[in-house]
């Protein structure tokens, strides 16, 4: 009789849990689609670390444009091809740079770099034969600068055997066009041209130099691999043919992709690693691997949920956030191994239902709290922090509701039951606890500990350097340094910007900024600059040019005269040119086409670019030697900004660790306010110092260890507090059975630290520093978790005195 | 800069010139008109005449210094007549050249490693360091080479033709580079003991005629000369 009744009862409740789960199933069955719906519409994962860091509300300093425009330098690369014989040398990179273009990896590919006159004279034919260069310009607006100008062309003329092609003198008398191609920038310092190409000597070689540009983007692993797969072939194919020969070669593609296959390596034997640990917990402990099983359907369910709502919110996702989210996410498995631990200590008396309703608070609330705790980081500015909120959230809602929804439904059989080595470990703590009985002094020795683990951490450095973020390793810094000796490469990472609303603009305020450089230069505050202004005057400066000669030819058209006659120019000379200089000309040189041509090819100036917002251009730096002077030019020119791209990215990445930071003290503030509601003020604030304490601890280590805080330790520590608030809550909701709580803790613990400690094992300093801050931050949160129960206990037992004695 | 070769006197002259024609001009357009009408360029050094041709070249290297008078036609097509000059050379292996002209007008053009500098009458100064036109300086040193008598050097940069014997020839150079092609066409040598001739013809058809006489080999630089030729 009770046995049916019993029976029936259970069928009844079974029946409402499958409603449940047929939900879920509905759920999940939508979200699969969609997510099949997002990746065929193109589902775009970003991997360059720029784009997580840029914060597209930023007013001032860098912009997304500014970064992107930085990108033509990050697809360059150099190759320098060497042979102890120059002929050879010159055949190896004919050979070599034949090879890059066919492999249609590159855009470009310069090493013919031979100044065709025709071509330039053909580039600058707008110019008419009156430009101008800055020397000049001066001169002739001098006293008696005309003067002088005409006793040198005399000198130039008369020079021993100083040829001047005639055909352009009755155009050019006044030899203003040689002048101008004279001043153009020269050739970078220790290389010259043979054969049309670009070579440098060093350590008994002749190096030839091709530089290329990539087509594809140099962070992309497909990139990376076909390029470097294609420049090792093409290496052996040139030393089969010439075996004394040595390939160069340097890029940022270079770096990102030896940085990328190092985190690779490294990643696939932390994850491998990881999941074994979890592995041998888990079936260790269940002694079966439907839990497993069940495990990997949460988190799985968790991803789905997290990547369709992420992708749907954001137009692309970046891969770094992607990888923390699902380390935030790996937290869900807390409420699996919950629920397995109820089972397992349960034995016989098992009952899916009733153990749903003995985990469902604790659970339920320390979710809600993770969810909060992230939550946080959606209002933050940058990209990278948002999308790591959403993907956490939404990954912390999808494994919640399949533990909720469907444990339930698959886990019904009763187990034997055990006392696995982890309930006996639990135990152990839980008796340790017991022994400090709740005294006068607990609040006192709190509050000195609190103060005293503040003070370490106050002591904490912060370095927000993102070099920590990859680690370049010594044969790749050896090559670079190599090449740098040997070619003097312009500076990529400091530069200045220059933007304007139209083309011309931009020319102009090259211009100015030309102008300051080269008193820098005078100054020696950097070496060289490179500037479109120096091959490319704007349309204002052309009209200024015209204006000054017309007036310097009418004002000393006797002077001219004299000039012709006396040379033995032509009879018509006078007439002719006066009409050249006057005379507006019908069309003005405009930087169209500029990166087409062969000189921006052999001096690697970068035309103007089109943005959002309107033109932009950059001007390379050579030798920078007192970088305080090039920033106070910043800003002195509207438009005109120095760039540090290094330290742009170490100053966003500090304002994203100090938002970071922020937020996450503003949620966890927002989830006291909720326990306290729940619990009342005491218990309220017991709950939540174990995760503090264990924060603390955490960053107390850190600072021991002599490390520096960075953003990434902000996020390891926002999972601290995730993970280290739910245990006391599990505590908090389960006020009779502390035994298997501690149990289920001991066992969330021990998955996390399985899970992200290995990390500590990495090369890469930051990530083995965030592996590290888990093991310590989880550890202690989980031998601090009972600490609540010292506070409930004395708060009971007051209220049972207070019953007691009215 | 440690040890350079031994150079001689007259042919590093010619060849730096260049360095000077490359600064100023690399931009004209024109049709050649080639110096066919010299027979020199008929005869290209082979293996038969290669013996006379290095031999010549070893006894002008011999000279470290010199100075000679010089006299200068400079035929440029767009100009009605030649432009004539007259002066005199000094070379000094260890300074450079100093072309001073005292015909129409006094000028010094000075060709050293450090760069070209051209000095009026009244002091003033034009200036092109070596440094700052890497082609101009690798162009300086190749020569330097080609001077020393490195025969690769030389046949890598020109093809040599040579007529007559060692007590009186004419040797002709025709540039292989392209960079030099640019500007150069040929030029043509003429002396016995020592060059008498230099014919320098042009890409774009103008060419100069110099011839020296009154060569003194014996010289030393120093003092105001010195000074006023090679310190800037």
């Amino acid at each position: 009789m009770s046995e049916s009744l019993e029976k029936s009862k259970k069928s009844v409740l079974t029946f409402k849990a499958r409603g449940y789960f047929t939900a879920w199933l509905v759920v999940v069955v939508a979200l699969a689609l969609l997510l099949i719906w997002r990746v065929n519409s193109g589902l775009v994962i970003e991997t360059s670390i720029l784009n997580l860091l840029t914060s597209p509300k930023e007013g001032s300093g860098i912009s997304a444009t500014a970064i992107a425009q930085s990108s033509k330098f990050n697809r360059q690369m150099l190759f320098l091809i060497g042979h102890p014989d120059k002929t050879d040398a010159l055949k190896a990179s004919e050979l070599f740079a034949t090879q890059l273009n066919k492999s249609q990896l590159y855009e470009s590919v310069v090493y013919k770099i031979g100044l065709n006159k025709k071509a330039l004279r053909e580039y600058y034919s707008p110019l008419g034969y009156r430009p101008l260069d800055p020397k000049t310009r001066v001169l002739l607006k001098q006293e008696g600068g005309i003067e002088e100008l005409l006793e040198q062309n005399k000198m130039i003329l008369y020079a021993p055997m100083g040829g001047l092609g005639t055909t352009n003198l009755s155009d050019d008398p006044l030899l203003l066009f040689p002048r101008f191609l004279q001043t153009l920038p020269a050739l970078p310092k220790k290389t010259y041209i043979a054969d049309d190409t670009l070579l440098v000597s060093g350590e008994n070689k002749t190096y030839a130099i091709i530089s290329a540009n990539l087509a594809g983007n140099p962070f992309t692993p497909d990139v990376q691999a076909s390029a470097l797969d294609h420049i090792q072939t093409s290496i052996r194919d040139l030393q089969a043919k010439y075996p004394k020969g040595v390939v160069l070669y340097t890029g940022i593609m270079r770096f990102a992709a030896d940085s990328a296959r190092r985190m690779e390596k490294e990643g696939t034997l932390i994850g491998w690693g990881s999941l074994f640990c979890v592995l041998v917990l888990l079936v260790g402990t269940f002694r079966s691997i439907h839990q497993l099983a069940l495990s990997a359907l949460s988190i799985g369910v968790g991803l789905l949920a997290a990547i369709v709502f992420s992708s749907l919110i954001f137009s692309k996702l970046h891969l770094l956030a992607l990888v923390f989210g699902v380390s935030l996410t790996g937290i869900c498995i807390d409420y699996s191994v919950h629920y397995f631990a109820y089972h397992c200590v349960a034995g016989s008396n098992w009952n899916p239902q009733a153990g749903m309703r003995a985990v469902l608070p604790g659970i339920s609330l320390g979710a809600l709290t993770s969810i909060i705790g992230f939550a946080g980081l959606a209002f933050a500015d940058f990209p990278g922090l948002q999308q790591i909120s959403v993907f956490s959230s939404f990954g912390i809602i999808g494994a919640y509701f399949t533990v909720v929804c469907c444990f339930p439904v698959f886990l019904r059989k009763p187990i034997k039951e055990r006392k696995p080595i982890i309930l006996r470990i639990a135990q152990r703590i839980l008796q340790a606890w017991y022994r400090l009985r709740p005294t006068r002094i607990l609040g006192v020795v709190d509050i000195l500990g609190c103060l005293f683990l503040f003070a370490l951490v106050l002591h904490i450095k912060v370095n927000d350097d993102v070099s920590l973020l990859q680690k370049v390793s010594e044969p790749l810094l050896a090559n670079e340094k190599k090449i740098r000796s040997l070619t003097s490469r312009s500076d990529q990472s400091r530069f200045f910007l220059v933007q304007g609303q139209s083309e011309q603009e931009v020319l102009e305020r090259l211009e100015i900024l030309s102008e300051k450089l080269a008193k820098s230069v005078a100054a020696k505050d950097l070496k060289s600059f490179l500037s479109l202004a120096r091959f490319i005057p704007s349309k204002k400066q052309q009209e200024l040019d015209r204006k000054l000669l017309a007036e310097v030819f009418l004002k000393n058209r006797l002077l001219f005269s004299d000039y012709f006659s006396e040379l033995g120019f032509a009879e018509d000379t006078l007439p002719r040119i006066e009409k050249l200089l006057t005379e507006k000309p019908t069309k003005l040189l405009t930087p169209e086409n500029w990166s087409d041509n062969t000189i921006a090819a052999a001096n690697a100036v970068l035309g103007i670019g089109k943005t959002a917002e309107g033109f932009i251009a950059l001007v390379s730096l050579t030798g920078i030697q007192h970088e305080e002077n090039l920033m106070a030019i910043n800003n002195t020119i509207p438009g005109v900004s120095y760039i540090n791209i290094v330290s742009e990215i170490n100053s966003m990445m500090k304002g994203f660790r100090e938002q970071a930071t922020l937020l996450v003290l503003a949620s966890y503030l927002f989830i006291l306010i909720v326990l306290i509601l729940r619990y009342g003020l005491r218990r309220g604030i017991a709950v939540m110092i174990p995760p503090i304490f264990a924060a603390l601890i955490a960053l107390t280590a850190l600072s021991v260890f002599g490390e520096k805080l960075n953003v990434v330790h902000i996020i390891s520590l926002l999972l601290v507090l995730a993970v280290g608030i739910d245990y006391p809550i599990f505590f908090a909701e389960q006020k009779k059975h502390r035994e298997e709580t501690m149990f289920v803790i001991t066992l969330c613990a021990l998955t996390t630290i399985c899970s992200f400690g290995l990390m500590a094992i990495s090369k890469t300093p930051i990530l083995h520093s965030f592996g590290f801050m888990l093991i310590v931050g989880v550890l202690s949160a989980l031998l601090l978790a009972p600490y609540p129960l010292l506070v409930f206990d004395k708060e009971s037992a007051k209220d049972n005195n207070n019953d007691i004695n009215p | 800069m440690t040890k350079i070769c031994l150079a001689a006197p007259l042919f590093k002259m010619v060849l730096a010139i260049f360095v000077y024609c490359i600064l100023i001009i690399f931009s004209f357009d024109a049709t050649a008109e080639t110096p066919q009408s010299n027979q020199v360029f008929n005869l290209p050094v082979n293996e038969s005449n290669s013996d006379t041709f290095w031999q010549i070249a070893k006894t002008l290297n011999q000279r470290r210094q010199f100075q000679s008078h010089f006299s200068q036609e400079k035929h440029i097509k767009v100009l009605r007549r030649p432009l004539k000059s007259a002066g005199t050379i000094l070379f000094s292996f260890e300074h450079g050249l100093c072309w001073k002209t005292a015909e129409p007008f006094q000028s010094t053009l000075s060709i050293t490693r450090q760069g070209i500098f051209q000095k009026k009458a009244g002091g003033s100064f034009q200036a092109v360091a070596a440094q700052q036109h890497a082609v101009a300086s690798d162009i300086t040193s190749v020569f330097l080479a080609v001077f020393s008598g490195e025969r690769e050097v030389l046949e890598q940069n020109f093809m040599p033709h040579l007529s007559g014997t060692t007590s009186q020839w004419v040797i002709g150079l025709k540039p292989r580079s392209k960079m030099i092609q640019v500007f150069l066409d040929a030029i043509v040598l003429k002396g016995n003991s020592s060059i008498t001739d230099l014919e320098i013809w042009e890409e774009n058809g103008d060419f100069s005629l110099i011839k020296f006489y009154n060569q003194e080999t014996d010289v030393r630089v120093f003092g105001e000369e010195q000074k006023e030729c090679f310190d800037f």
